[in-house]
């Protein structure tokens, strides 16, 4: 809160106040759009270098997906595609919904859409689980010649698109969302 | 709180209206993740490779994404695809490769299908069991002109491109001995290898290429010769039989082996040709005379069978061998009314060995042949084994033989003189020794030598002779009694006496004295004694016929 009230900067650190956090939108869609880019080779790349005695392998998410399918894992399959593809696309489209309804009477209210935000960024932290397999898969299966798993680009730029997606909705102010909103305080 | 924000309405001013505080840094950030990721996309198209076509005839285990290309055993590309070739008489392999190694990759460049491979010489490529084949590929260092449409081979290369040493030719009568990955050995160490045989334009021959490493190479002078070491050898002489196996791989599949035999051999250059001798010995021998050197031909004619004689004999002269027999013939002359058939060998002689020096033309050594023959050089026929009953050409000199000349006119060589050998003696002396032992009747003899062996057993082991040696001891012991007591009595002297009493009386009358009876019967007694025992003897026991049976056997002449 404001201390004193009135004053324009912090008496503590001296650093300007702000009503709103500055620039908050355009930051957003900065860290939105370096979220975006990233994810890109993340799902072009492949994920995991595997390599046998026999052969080498190298998958990319979707292809674990399919791979997985063959094999009849469903559940395994739903499980990769839900947490490496649905839920970075449907944070993307999530924190471009929010930034698109501010100050605007869109069909969700102020309250869903503040829920929303508060999901996304309560998700965000978990979205590093296939990061943390590729991680552990790499760290424990370093056999040699008769079993190597590495992690490949893609496993960098997925965390990266993580990272820029979670600072994406940390950099949305959610004051703006109850702008304009007859409902405000 | 709130009370108190609304208490206090704070000091709104809109913001200072600058460039920096309207755009966020923020936006480097996919500013900078964009050109990130173009780089990298970049990076890695431009990093693809180069895209190369190898035809083989067939791709066993050549899998697309898979199959790698190798250099050296690593790693230097992928296949990407594999297609047909237009016309289907190839499969067309395509492998991307590392684009820094794709410069050297020009028209010299092999590559063939590593595969898993069990030969006589060991177990190759057996790490594409587990991993699959993959494709080999070898080129030399050299950046030459980019070629990307190869043929690949069949099989690995048996001589690397770029490896150091000599190629150099082998020529040998037939292909025995010749096949793809035989080993040129030397002292036994392999130093090098033959590639597949080919038959030469002529079809006469067969010519190998073979390649010998360096080092080794400088071991290959003008005076080196090459020897077939294939299979194995058993020579059969006067230090006995001798086994000889170079290895277990060339006696598999063949192999030479060489050997610089003399010294002064001069460097040879690559793709000399070298013949291949069917021996050591053969190769030996061949050191003495030059292999191109002119040779002089000559004829003989035997009158008798030259039976062991064969292409490729001995021509001796005092014992050293000056050439050899290269063609036997048949001639028919008519002596009188009578028609004979006369064998004609041809002689090859090397002038070189008759003395003339290693210069000597063919013109020379006729001229020295001709004065050797007026001296009384003949040729004859010579057993050069008599097991083998094989022969050679002898020239000898008989001064005291019938005066002859070296006929220079006979065509179609000028012919040598010849002499009867005595070898007719000695294959007839030798046949009647063969002929009488032929003759001898040995399987009737051991025959009849078994059947009275079998007779002795049959009386030794009989009953009635076991049961006879007993009985046998008790008119013995009786008889000793009966000439103890009459060596007691003084028998003998007593007879003595009345012999000489009887003598005397019959040289006075012939008329035995009285008092003579009664000695004259018990002399009676005496000799008639111990008779009447054996004949007891023999009726009682019934051991004559055993012991007969035998003796009738010997008795009778054998069967013939």
């Amino acid at each position: 809160m404001v201390y004193p009230p009135l004053a324009g900067t912090c008496t503590r650190c001296g650093s300007a106040l702000h009503s709103r956090a500055p620039l908050s939108l355009q930051r957003t869609i900065a860290w939105l759009l370096a979220g975006l880019i990233a994810y890109v080779p993340a799902s072009i790349y492949p994920m995991l270098l595997t390599s046998t005695l026999f052969e080498r392998q190298e998958s990319t998410i979707l292809g674990g997906v399919v791979d997985l399918l063959h094999h009849g894992s469903f559940g395994d399959a739903v499980i990769v595609f839900v947490a490496s593809v649905v839920i970075p696309i449907g944070k993307f489209l999530a924190i471009l919904y929010l930034v698109r309804a501010v100050g605007q009477h869109r069909a969700l209210s102020a309250h869903q859409r503040q829920l929303m935000l508060e999901i996304v960024e309560f998700i965000g932290r978990w979205s590093m689980i296939d990061v943390f397999v590729v991680a552990i898969l790499s760290a424990l299966v370093q056999l040699d010649s008769v079993a190597t798993i590495n992690p490949g680009i893609a496993a960098v730029s997925f965390a990266l698109s993580v990272v820029f997606t979670m600072l994406a909705a940390q950099s949305l102010d959610s004051r703006l969302i109850w702008d304009g909103s007859e409902t405000g305080t | 709180m709130t009370n108190r924000i609304e208490a206090a309405e704070p000091d709104i001013r809109p913001m200072r209206q600058g460039l920096m505080s309207r755009i966020s840094l923020v936006w480097l950030v996919p500013v900078l993740a964009l050109v990130a990721s173009l780089a990298l996309a970049w990076q890695n198209y431009s990093d693809r490779g180069v895209l190369i076509e190898i035809g083989f005839k067939n791709a066993t285990g050549v899998e697309v994404g898979k199959t790698q290309l190798r250099y050296r055993d690593v790693s230097v590309g992928t296949v990407e695809r594999v297609t047909f070739s237009e016309d289907l008489s190839q499969v067309i392999v395509q492998v991307r490769v590392e684009k820094d190694i794709a410069a050297f990759i020009d028209a010299d460049a092999l590559f063939w299908v590593e595969r898993p491979q069990v030969s006589v010489r060991g177990v190759s490529g057996l790490g594409t069991v587990l991993s699959g084949v993959y494709v080999n590929g070898f080129w030399d260092a050299t950046i030459g002109e980019p070629e990307h449409r190869f043929t690949g081979l069949g099989a690995a290369p048996l001589v690397r491109p770029g490896s150091r040493g000599i190629s150099i030719v082998l020529r040998a009568r037939n292909g025995n001995q010749l096949s793809a990955g035989a080993p040129i050995l030397y002292k036994g160490i392999r130093v090098g290898v033959m590639e597949a045989p080919s038959l030469t334009a002529s079809g006469s021959d067969v010519v190998s290429n073979g390649f010998i490493e360096a080092p080794y190479d400088a071991l290959v002078t003008s005076a080196t010769r090459f020897w077939d070491t294939s299979g194995f050898e058993v020579s059969f002489g006067a230090g006995g039989v001798k086994l000889d196996v170079e290895s277990l791989a060339s006696l598999l599949e063949g192999g030479v082996t060489f050997e610089t035999l003399v010294s002064g051999g001069g460097p040879v250059e690559t793709g000399v040709t070298f013949p291949i001798y069917e021996s050591e010995a053969a190769a030996r021998k061949s050191l003495f005379h030059d292999e191109n050197a002119e040779l002089l031909t000559v004829a003989t004619e035997f009158g008798e069978s030259v039976g062991g004689l064969v292409v490729g004999s001995e021509v001796r002269f005092r014992g050293i061998k000056v050439g050899e027999v290269s063609e036997l013939t048949m001639r028919v002359v008519k002596s009188g009314a009578k028609r004979a058939v006369l064998l004609r060998a041809a002689l090859q002689l090397r002038p070189g060995n008759l003395g003339l020096g290693q210069d000597a033309t063919t013109n020379e050594a006729l001229v020295l042949l001709q004065d050797y023959v007026v001296q009384g050089l003949r040729a004859r026929l010579t057993s050069a084994n008599i097991l083998t009953g094989e022969l050679i050409v002898e020239l000898v000199e008989l001064p005291k033989a019938k005066a002859a000349v070296l006929d220079l006119s006979a065509k179609p060589y000028p012919l040598v003189p010849s002499v009867d050998a005595n070898l007719s003696d000695l294959t007839a002396t030798a046949e009647g020794v063969f002929k009488r032992i032929n003759a001898l009747k040995v399987e009737e003899l051991i025959a009849s030598a078994i059947g009275v062996l079998d007779s002795v057993n049959g009386l030794v082991a009989s009953d009635g002779v076991k049961a006879v040696l007993p009985e046998l001891t008790a008119p013995l012991a009786e008889a000793r009694v009966i000439l103890a007591e009459l060596r007691g009595a003084g028998a003998g002297a007593r007879v003595n006496a009345t012999r000489s009493a009887a003598e005397g009386a019959a040289s006075g009358s012939r008329q035995p004295p009285q008092n003579c009876r009664p000695w004259q019967s018990s002399l009676k007694n005496l000799r008639s004694g111990p008779r009447p025992c054996w004949q007891a003897m023999v009726k009682n026991h019934g051991w004559s016929r055993p012991v007969s049976t035998p003796c009738a056997t010997l008795a009778r002449p054998p069967k013939p």
